[in-house]
């Protein structure tokens, strides 16, 4: 299978995975690099190996991924890397079972994230979903076991959501293939630039917090204009992140600012 | 063949002699171990920090205090005393000893690695609160002031300890206590434990089994005679004042009196619902950060959805989730009682 | 690094603003999100207008992690996986033995010294490398793609997470942490696997003691060495119809008495070298999710087959070719293998097993797959069996249980090697594998030198006072 110029593909949603070619563990010379991130057991792995044709481990528990999976896929003329990340609850923590994940969603600087999120538990996910949103632009929500949620009768406005959060929003049930097309869809729309993302913003309530956070991201921008998450940073640097000051004080964090940017976070283990 | 029985003895004498050697403690290898704690630099330190602790107080130090304190011999006290004197970290004034302006030094970056260590412990370790002070009293001695840099940078360079004492920092500066003590409370305000010394430990313990922790709301404190009397968490109180000496508390500005102590998650029955108040302070560090993770945040309605097979832990329905914690970690947080009737409006 | 740190502009500010906003900042921080993640899902979710009574997941919930039938249950669903296992893999374990073994390796013989192969060459080859392979194929490969595939259904389904709920009080009290269960049950595919596994772990003691004692779960290179062990020794002690039950019951019962190590084992190590009191355990339970079945099925046997093939490759034609060698270089008549097993024999009849198999499981530290095969073929070789295989060094045709037991009479066992067998199976060194991903996992030396030796020395004290006790009891 070749994969079809850009041009067709946005009119042919139907035949986007005909457009999908599984390149498995062959990743030379990728295009854009997408990170799969997530609670635990939302379906990351499953997602992956979908797209990938890869056999990546699944189970239903949380954290059977604990180490860092990459594959390839290439879809409308373009060669996409995935990497599967294990699930984490929280950028915020310093559990270092969720060390892998947190550290490449903020260090890896994938040119799509795409959030995994499990639609029976919506509230939960949007946490971690929230956090990823601050700190990077480009985002997709992979609103994955709908069947898990239909048998729940929940109904989700995929709409309404989508706009709260400023990314595109995806239903879909891995397990069965059902929406991996659309998935494709908007992870190009959004990598190619074809779509913007409008993040959505926590606001925080605390004052005094907003107003030392304005202070220090100030500040930062000062030293580093290129930033576009300073809020962030200096949230986490007055929270007292380890990896963070550690990236500030030997001026990794300079090397942040360039839009794409060949990564190799600090990996532990495998 | 050998005759199974001598074959036995032989065994058994061999794995008594064994156990004698390695038995953690009391075993050969322990009692050297134990032996090197007692090594010179460590009694060196120790009048150092002695001779600091007594200077805060406003105590002389004698060789028989210091004797004392270190559970040592006059003699090697005398030996330690003044090789001390010749460094140039103590002096003589009258009767009594003093630290020399660098002994102060030496004695603040013990304290400085002490309460850091205290404080990785509390935040980084599941080492529990009783053992964190004797770890930290071998610790000082060990680690050195780059690992103790390492350690700070590593907490974000706290400046108080749990127990809520100031840190002393690197170049010596000790940050102020916050609030004020309990023996000074002013009888209609609101506040809010900071600080509970953790030395001596007598009084320490009978804090702990007032069931006083640092963050506790405490209101209506009065002094009656050797008493002090108050309302802590919705519970009445009543301390020794030499207890109370040691603890520290700062005013709350707006807060709502607490009337009845709050129930904790871990007294949820099967199927019951609660709503969360607050997350006790001795829930820190990690734990703390993955229960709020996990979305226990105050206003969170939890249910206890399913008990294991042995009782605990319990899986509590939280956020649409059924999450297992331990009772030692339900019962730090506490909660309203809705009843399982209220399931209707969630 | 540090001392820049201490210099860096930002970073002075940041601890600045710390102090000044006090230990709430992450608390307020976290309900912020919380709110706002709420508000969002609200407004995008619409609950069902009375709540669907999911009747059956509850009641599931409750057959499996209450008081009084928790533990039945569980015990239930693993003899049966065990039973379905043993009596399965007999025939498919025949057939394979047949291909490989009966036909291929005959054929393979004459045909390589017909086109003119010198003895040593096609001995080495095919009598060496590829009947060890052959054998490893068909040992290990049929258990392994039946027990594997009912694994992972179990896993798919939701049903470790509960039995780690149900475990958690035992962990607490042995000082260790309840998702050591998780990690002990991916021990039981493969060990190096478990002790990635234990990266779900967060508190670094309880880390290192799911390390060190995740050598008690049975691996994939293990199970198989059970299974015949007590096939042969042990089912054979009831009447036929009852064989596969009581074969399925000791295997239960030796997982069983891993379970029970890693606790005692936990529990001293807690109280000893790594003391320390249990941290925070939380784990979410997920709810439960219906396999699908025929999909899960065939990954699992596909993924096991290639395991194992790949295993086989990788082990057994190295482990077969130094067999192969040991068994023919001699020293005065007396071949090098004999030599060892001599040596080894006083230790190792002392302890219950005897030279070959201390031997065999030398021979076998880079796999465990190895070790059944490598003791048939010593025993052979030791006991000058005739008529048996084809010569030193050929690990020969066996194609019904009698012709296994034969061999094993010839080498002296009775009941209790057998059990002694299966004890020190259970309790012995991890494998090379794991022993380095031990090292890569912790870093450091020590840790992995205590994981390697402690179980040896305690499987070594476990059989001798099996074996003592036994004797002396047979004595009275
Ligand atoms: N019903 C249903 N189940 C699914 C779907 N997607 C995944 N699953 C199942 O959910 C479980 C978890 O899937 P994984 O892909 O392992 O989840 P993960 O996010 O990678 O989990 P961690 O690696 O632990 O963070 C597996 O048992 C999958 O079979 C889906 O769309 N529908
Ligand atoms: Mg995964």
């Amino acid at each position: 299978m070749k994969p079809h110029p850009e041009a067709n593909c946005a009119s042919c949603p139907a035949h986007n995975t005909a457009q999908l070619e599984r390149l498995g563990v062959d990743m030379t010379e990728w295009d854009y690099a997408i990170a799969l991130a997530g609670n635990p057991n939302t379906g990351k792995s499953t997602v992956f190996n979908a797209l990938t044709g890869l056999r990546q481990h699944t189970g239903n528990w949380p954290g059977k991924t604990v180490t860092r999976a990459e594959g390839g896929f290439s879809f409308a003329g373009k060669r996409f890397k995935l990497i599967d990340l294990p699930g984490t609850y929280s950028l915020l923590s310093t559990s270092t079972d969720e060390e892998v994940a947190r550290n490449f969603i903020l260090f890896g600087q994938p040119d799509v994230t795409v959030i995994v999120a499990d639609a029976t538990r919506l509230e939960r996910n949007l946490n971690l979903t929230l956090q990823i949103l601050e700190i990077t632009e480009r985002a997709v929500l992979c609103l994955n076991l709908m069947d898990e949620a239909k048998r729940h009768r929940l109904q989700i406005d995929e709409r309404t959501l989508s706009k709260d959060l400023g990314i595109p929003v995806v239903p879909a049930s891995a397990r069965v293939g059902i929406g991996i097309d659309e998935l494709l869809q908007r992870i190009h729309e959004v990598a190619s630039g074809q779509f913007v993302c409008r993040p959505h913003r926590i606001k925080y309530g605390n004052s005094a917090l907003q107003k030392a956070v304005d202070q220090l991201a100030e500040q930062i921008a000062g030293k580093y204009p290129q930033l576009f998450n300073t809020r962030w940073m200096a949230l986490r640097l007055i929270e007292g992140d380890a990896r963070l000051r550690e990236a500030v004080a030997g001026g990794e964090i300079a090397g942040l600012v360039h839009e794409q940017q060949t990564y190799a976070p600090a990996e532990s283990g495998l | 063949m050998i005759h199974p029985f001598y074959a036995l003895l032989i065994a058994v004498f061999f794995l008594i002699g064994t156990f004698f050697v390695f038995s953690p403690g009391k075993g050969l290898l322990g009692r050297i171990q134990r032996y090197k704690r007692i090594q010179d630099h460590i009694c060196r330190e120790d009048i150092l920090k002695h001779l600091y602790e007594n200077e805060r107080q406003d105590k002389k130090s004698s060789l028989h205090s210091m004797a004392g304190a270190l559970n040592i011999s006059t003699e090697r006290t005398a030996d330690l005393i003044q090789e001390l004197q010749h460094t140039g970290l103590i002096q003589l004034q009258n009767d009594h000893y003093i630290l020399s302006a660098e002994g102060r030094d030496y004695a603040l970056k013990m304290i400085r690695i002490h309460r850091l260590y205290e404080l990785y412990l509390s935040e980084q370790t599941g080492v529990p609160e009783a053992a964190w002070h004797t770890h930290a009293e071998i610790a000082e001695h060990e680690i050195t002031p780059e690992q103790a840099e390492a350690i700070s940078d590593q907490l974000g360079n706290p400046r108080y300890d749990p127990h809520g004492d100031p840190i002393p920092s690197a170049d010596g500066f000790l940050p102020p206590n916050r609030g004020l003590w309990l023996t000074d409370w002013p009888e209609n305000e609101i506040g809010r434990i900071i600080q509970i010394e953790d030395e001596p430990v007598n009084v320490y313990n009978i804090i702990r089994e007032k069931d006083i922790q640092l963050g506790i709301q405490i209101e209506q404190v009065r002094r009656e005679q050797e008493y002090l009397k108050l309302i802590a968490n919705g519970r009445k109180v009543t301390l020794p004042l030499i207890a109370a000496g040691n603890i520290r508390a700062e005013v709350l500005k707006q807060a709502a009196p607490i009337t009845d102590p709050p129930a904790r998650l871990r007294d949820l029955q099967s199927g019951e619902q609660g709503v969360v108040i607050a997350l006790s302070q001795n829930l820190r560090g990690s734990e703390r950060r993955r229960l709020m993770d996990l979305g226990v945040t105050p206003g969170t309605i939890i249910r206890n959805e399913l008990v294991s097979a042995f009782g605990d832990p319990v899986a509590y329905n939280i956020r649409g989730a059924a999450i297992a914690l331990r009772h030692t970690q339900a019962n730090l947080i506490y909660v309203k009682k809705l009843g399982a009737e209220y399931e209707a409006a969630s | 690094m540090k001392n820049s740190a201490k210099q860096n502009e930002l970073l002075d500010l940041a601890d600045q603003l710390r102090w000044e906003l006090g230990d709430t900042i992450h608390d307020s921080l976290m309900q912020t999100v919380y709110e706002d993640a709420s508000r969002i899902a609200g407004r995008a979710v619409t609950l069902p207008a009375e709540k669907p009574r999911l009747q059956w997941d509850k009641f599931l919930d409750r057959l499996l992690t209450s008081r009084w039938t928790g533990f039945p249950v569980m015990f239930l669903i693993l003899m049966s996986v065990f039973w379905l296992t043993i009596t399965g893999a007999n025939i498919p374990s025949g057939w394979i033995a047949d291909l490989l073994v009966d036909t291929l390796h005959p054929w393979l013989k004459t045909a390589s010294l017909s086109i003119g192969f010198p003895w040593w060459l096609s001995g080495f080859l095919f009598d060496g490398m590829y009947l060890a392979a052959a054998w490893v194929i068909s040992v290990m490969l049929p258990p392994m793609a039946i027990f594997f595939p009912l694994f992972t259904i179990l896993e798919d389904f939701g049903y470790l997470p509960r039995v780690a709920f149900n475990l958690d009080a035992l962990f607490r009290k042995s000082g260790a942490h309840g998702k050591q269960a998780l990690t002990m049950a991916m021990g039981y595919g493969c060990n190096a696997a478990g002790i990635i596994a234990t990266r779900i772990i967060d508190s670094p003691r309880e880390r290192l003691i799911a390390i060190i004692t995740n050598n008690f779960s049975l691996c994939n290179g293990r199970w198989p060495t059970q299974i015949l062990i007590a096939s042969l020794f042990i089912g054979t002690l009831v009447p036929p119809a009852l064989g596969g039950f009581v074969s399925a019951l000791s295997v239960v019962g030796v997982a069983l008495l891993g379970v029970a190590l890693t606790f005692v084992t936990s529990w001293f190590l807690s109280r000893s070298v790594l003391k320390g009191t249990p941290s925070s355990f939380s784990l979410e339970l997920p709810p439960y999710r219906p396999p699908r079945i025929w999909q899960t099925l065939y990954t699992s046997l596909v993924d096991r087959t290639l395991f194992v093939l790949w295993r086989a490759v990788v082990f057994a034609f190295p482990a077969g070719a130094l067999i192969w060698l040991m068994a023919n270089f001699q020293i005065s008549g007396i071949s090098l293998a004999e030599y060892l097993i001599q040596w080894f024999n006083p230790f190792g009849l002392l302890i219950g097993l005897n030279g070959v198999i201390l031997l065999a499981y030398v021979i076998a530290i880079p796999a465990n797959e190895i070790v059944v095969p490598t003791i048939l073929m010593l025993t052979v070789l030791s006991a000058k069996m005739t008529g048996m295989g084809a010569g030193a060094g050929v690990m020969f045709e066996l194609d019904d249980m009698q012709a296994y037991q034969q061999v094993f009479q010839a080498g002296g066992w009775t009941l209790m090697t057998a059990l002694n067998l299966m004890l020190f199976s259970l309790v012995h060194n991890p494998c090379s594998t794991t022993i380095y991903t031990i090292f890569k996992e912790t870093g450091s030396r020590r840790w992995t030198l205590v994981s390697t030796f402690l179980p040896v020395v305690m499987g070594f004290l476990l059989t001798f006072f099996v074996t003592q006790f036994w004797r002396l009891i047979s004595m009275l």
